[in-house]
């Protein structure tokens, strides 16, 4: 499977703090909290030419990678993410 | 002209007759009524709001008495905004809880220049201190608390005004709605502020209003900037209080939760509430009903903001 930047990502306003990543979409009016890794998962996947990447690479991205695996995270901030249109699988 | 310096008299016969003017917190109403007794609670709790002449009006409001068979048995009173009535009636004793009610609603449903939060807000050395939360945590007897015997001004106990642009606050001094047990807690530690008669058995339980103290309601227009944004909470375990620092994200989630308006404003709203967290410091706090000691730490924390 392969993950790519959604069509949401090119909209949303966003607020950082320590911890968490508020986004806006200013389409459906939904405010979003999610844990900053989601930002950097995000970020991670920017950075990437053709902004796509294997779903098994992406997690191993992330800065917080170990911490994702272990708390079986990932899966939950990722299905969250495609609901957002902030990332799709294919 | 404040309306504590005209005669009792002829603030009922105004009220009953063309109606009074008034300057009620930051907005200028135009109150009626038929009612004798809330010519007195008004003169009660809105002793220094100044009487308004030839200005423009916000808001247009009634509260009436109703008709018929109502006039002798278990009298009501309405509530009539702009000439329609967006309540039902309630018993005529809760004339003054169902106008202060009725002005928040007025608020909060058509101003829409700022973004309303459901929180108490003071302030002290120009700063801020938002108290939001949910009904019960104890936000407008820790704003009576810190108005009436810490020397904090009152911005308002129930609607704080986040301007969009600067994400200051805006001042909207009214009386502050105390209820149950914190009336009996603030009672005596109100100094000279008025307290308004107690009405008992409204949907909130027994009610009584205080009245704004003089400074802060002069002070209308006086905005403050960003400085704390604290999520009381009350528990009587927690010794001496709890203050934690909380998460700017999570505060930004809770306070969009506890806004009359911000679907309305849409992305204005989400700039005008990360706008001001940015410049905000925050936390939760649990705090055991010690007010003097919850007073000394937020002066403390506010002082070093």
């Amino acid at each position: 499977m392969l993950v790519r930047i959604g069509p949401a990502v090119s909209d949303i306003m966003e607020f950082q703090s320590e911890v968490s990543w508020v986004v806006y979409l200013p389409n459906t009016k939904q405010t979003l909290l999610f844990p900053l890794v989601a930002k950097e998962l995000i970020s991670q996947l920017q950075s990437v030419p053709s902004q796509t990447v294997p779903l098994t690479a992406l997690v191993s991205m992330s800065p917080d990678n170990k911490t994702l695996t272990e708390s079986n995270e990932f899966e939950n901030i990722l299905s969250r993410l495609v609901s957002a249109r902030l990332v799709e699988i294919q | 002209m404040i309306l504590g310096t005209l005669a009792a008299e002829h603030v009922r016969h105004q009220l009953n007759a063309n109606g009074i003017a008034l300057r009620v917190g930051r907005f200028n109403a135009l109150i009626q009524s038929d009612i004798s007794q809330v010519s007195q609670d008004i003169m009660t709790v809105y002793a220094d709001a100044e009487v308004l002449e030839h200005a423009p009006i916000d808001f247009h409001i009634q509260l009436l008495g109703s008709g018929g068979f109502r006039r002798v048995f278990r009298p009501q009173v309405n509530f009539y905004f702009h000439g329609h009535a967006p309540f039902l009636p309630l018993p005529i004793e809760q004339s003054l809880p169902l106008m202060e009610w009725g002005l928040n609603w007025c608020v909060s449903q058509h101003y829409h220049r700022t973004l309303v939060v459901h929180a108490a807000v003071v302030e002290k050395y120009g700063k801020a201190l938002i108290l939001p939360g949910q009904p019960g945590a104890g936000k407008s007897t820790l704003c009576a608390s810190l108005v009436a015997s810490g020397g904090f001004r009152l911005l308002s106990d129930e609607l704080t005004l986040i301007e969009l642009e600067s994400g200051n606050i805006l001042p909207n001094p009214r009386p502050i709605s105390l209820k149950n047990k914190a009336i009996d807690i603030i009672r005596p530690t109100r100094g000279q502020l008025n307290l308004s008669r107690v009405v008992h058995d409204t949907q909130k339980g027994s009610v009584g209003l205080l009245q704004p103290p003089a400074q802060s309601v002069a002070a209308w227009n006086c905005p403050a900037s960003p400085g704390l944004v604290v999520f009381p909470r009350f528990n009587a375990q927690a010794e001496g209080g709890k203050l934690q620092a909380l998460d700017k994200g999570h505060a930004l989630m809770q306070m969009a939760n506890q806004c009359f308006n911000y679907s309305v404003l849409a992305e204005q709203g989400f700039k005008a509430l990360a706008n001001h967290l940015e410049q905000a410091r925050t936390f939760s706090f649990e705090y055991d009903g010690n007010l003097e000691a919850a007073i000394d730490l937020m002066d403390e924390m506010l002082h070093e903001s």
